[in-house]
């Protein structure tokens, strides 16, 4: 009995632990991770390579999961649409490159960057020392 | 006296005569520099007892007033996702004298007036209103006769001293949150101290008139 409540306890606080870092990590920190795993993405893509576009979707698919919390806090709509919108899209090119449907799968990635560009043209600002601001 | 020769009297005469006419002369521009001295120090003492002409003219304070509303946007959120707006409200309430009073219309959920009441109570307005709204231009509404277009203030110079200002404008902004933009008629009305601080404030937003911006 025991053991089993060692063992609950022990889950509950690694679920919270996980939680809790993925909700802290900076902004910037998921978004230079976004781009490198998209230019990864883009690779595989042209390169046919249905294993490799799959593990980069998937990864995105998580940071635009992150994308997502960090806006929902603030309840702002238009970048909650575009993560959730990239968060879809990139799961259903984890799907098409598993179903081995490499003409959806390169449809589905190149719909992706627009979902960039709409929250970027609404949240992101460009400082003088080309530094990046999130904008509210 | 002995040695003065009948020359030498003459001489005196003379002398003496214009002696009596510098006299009198002297008499005159002393009375002359007396009087302009009494009148210098009434004019002065009149000048005390009106009130102070104001430091700076009401519409130039009531226009930075909209410039500092508009920057109520113009903040950050910063990586870890802090939002970083209390430079901009600080900006905002540096216009407000202490005990200031500032009105505005009622919310969605409140009914009556709403009165905020000292820079603390101003403060939660502006931080709320920082966060609520974006893309923020409140603009005084242009008045064009005879081809000249005017942003024009309303402005009187109180008897007890401070001066007040009201205008007319449109107040164009975005939701944070749902990102819809408006166009709301609106008119403010100033009242500011001697200091040139906003003493009392009110804001009609007319929100029947409200129009949304595809």
């Amino acid at each position: 009995m025991g053991r089993q409540h060692a063992v609950v306890v022990v889950v509950i606080v690694g679920v919270w632990v996980a939680t809790a870092s993925a909700q802290t990590r900076p902004y910037n920190v998921i978004m230079k991770d976004v781009a490198s795993a998209f230019a990864g993405l883009r690779k595989s893509v042209d390169a046919s390579d249905l294993a490799g576009a799959s593990d980069n979707a998937g990864r995105l698919e998580q940071l635009f999961k992150e994308t997502e919390d960090f806006w929902t806090k603030f309840r702002t709509k238009d970048a909650i649409d575009a993560a959730s919108g990239a968060r879809e899209l990139s799961a259903s090119i984890v799907a098409a490159a598993g179903a081995k449907d490499a003409q959806k799968m390169r449809t589905a990635a190149g719909g992706l960057g627009r979902f960039c560009t709409t929250c970027h043209d609404s949240h992101r600002e460009v400082a003088p020392d080309k530094s990046y601001r999130i904008r509210p | 006296m002995d040695h003065v020769t009948p020359r030498h009297r003459g001489t005196e005469k003379t002398f003496g005569l214009f002696l009596g006419v510098l006299e009198s002369r002297c008499v005159g521009i002393i009375l002359l520099v007396l009087a302009l001295v009494a009148c210098a120090r009434l004019s002065d003492a009149q000048t005390t007892a009106s009130p102070k002409p104001p430091v700076v003219k009401p519409d130039e304070l009531a226009s930075e007033w909209f410039i500092r509303l508009n920057e109520l946007d113009d903040w950050h959120i910063s990586f870890d996702g802090k939002e970083e707006n209390q430079a901009v409200v600080d900006r905002f309430l540096e216009l407000y004298a202490d005990e200031a009073l500032h009105q505005v219309g009622p919310s969605a959920t409140q009914i009556g007036p709403v009165i905020f009441h000292g820079k603390d109570a101003i403060r939660r307005w502006a931080d709320d209103f920082s966060k609520r709204y974006v893309a923020l231009n409140y603009r005084v509404e242009y008045k064009t006769r005879k081809e000249k277009p005017l942003q024009p203030f309303y402005v009187i110079q109180f008897p007890w001293g401070g001066t007040g200002a009201s205008t007319q404008f449109e107040a164009i902004f975005t939701n944070r949150d749902d990102r819809r933009q408006f166009v709301v008629p609106g008119a403010v009305f100033f009242i500011f101290d001697e200091s040139g601080k906003i003493d009392s404030l009110r804001l009609y937003l007319l929100r029947d008139e409200a129009t949304e911006i595809a």
